[in-house]
């Protein structure tokens, strides 16, 4: 009964940390802030920057700091500036990495993982 | 990388009358590679199982990079791709030995240029570097934590702990 009880303590403290573990976000993924944009914009969950998918593929210096400095917030980031091949748009054009058309909004539009 | 030199190349170079195909410019020798079979993967979850852990915690990059299951390349500087990694390795002294953090240029000159770091988060010169700076997000905490290892870690650095 005893073996039981403890058992029981020890699945009640696991089932508790859980939740926890799975929602402990992957060191350097960020989801970025929107400021401004319309109603429709809204509808969508700001992008996210997985930085793993990025770091198994290039070094630090590919996109620091010629594209983004160090620290965060310094760069401005719109489908506009993206178009212009600026930005994260520098290699997302549809040949370096996948474009901005529109099978492909959900993959940086959503809840971080 | 003198380690990943002597590691076989796992996929054949192109076929090309004289063997390997020559670097192009801007090139590095891990450009000249195809990309690891990692890149197809596009969720944490598998890439982590993939990737070598460190007994501290997390994901060990530079035993990936080691073991050739990454390649990452550099982006579009052409100067950059022919730097060769940077071997100054040292402690920075602290208060006594077990405080000393030991700095591998090596490690960070695998992922890093000189100017990520020199200029604007350090002088190019030794300097005093505190603890609390790092808990600040300012000099090693301006990635350990962020995105490199935590500096809850303590081992990782002050390896005579």
């Amino acid at each position: 009964m005893r073996a039981l009880r403890g058992l029981s303590l020890v699945l009640g403290i696991t089932l508790l940390l859980m939740p926890v573990a799975s929602a402990a976000p992957v060191l350097g993924d960020l989801q970025f802030q929107r400021e401004g944009g319309d109603e429709m914009a809204a509808a969508f969950p700001p992008s996210i920057f997985p930085h793993w998918v990025h770091r198994v593929r290039y070094r630090c210096d590919a996109c620091h700091d010629s594209l983004f400095p160090m620290s965060r917030g310094e760069v401005e980031i719109s489908m506009k500036i993206l178009a212009e091949g600026k930005a994260c748009g520098a290699c997302h054009d549809g040949t370096e990495a996948f474009d901005d058309s529109f099978q492909n909004c959900s993959r940086c539009h959503r809840p971080l993982d | 990388m003198a380690s990943q030199a002597s590691n076989p190349a796992p996929v054949a170079a192109e076929p090309s009358a004289g063997g390997a195909p020559p670097a192009e410019v801007g090139q590095s020798q891990a450009e000249q590679l195809p990309p690891p079979p990692i890149e197809a993967i596009l969720s944490w979850e598998q890439a982590q199982a993939e990737l070598p852990g460190h007994a501290m915690g997390g994901v060990d990059w530079n035993e990936a990079l080691e073991q050739d299951i990454i390649r990452p390349r550099h982006g579009t500087d052409s100067n950059a791709a022919q730097a060769p990694s940077f071997d100054l390795d040292f402690y920075i002294k602290g208060p006594s030995k077990a405080m000393d953090a030991w700095f591998p240029h090596s490690a960070h000159t695998q992922w890093l240029s000189c100017e990520n770091c020199h200029g604007s988060i350090y002088r190019y010169r030794q300097q005093e570097l505190k603890m609390a700076d790092l808990y600040a997000g300012k000099s090693c905490g301006a990635c350990h934590g962020k995105v490199a290892f935590p500096v809850t870690q303590c081992k990782r650095c002050h390896i005579d702990m």
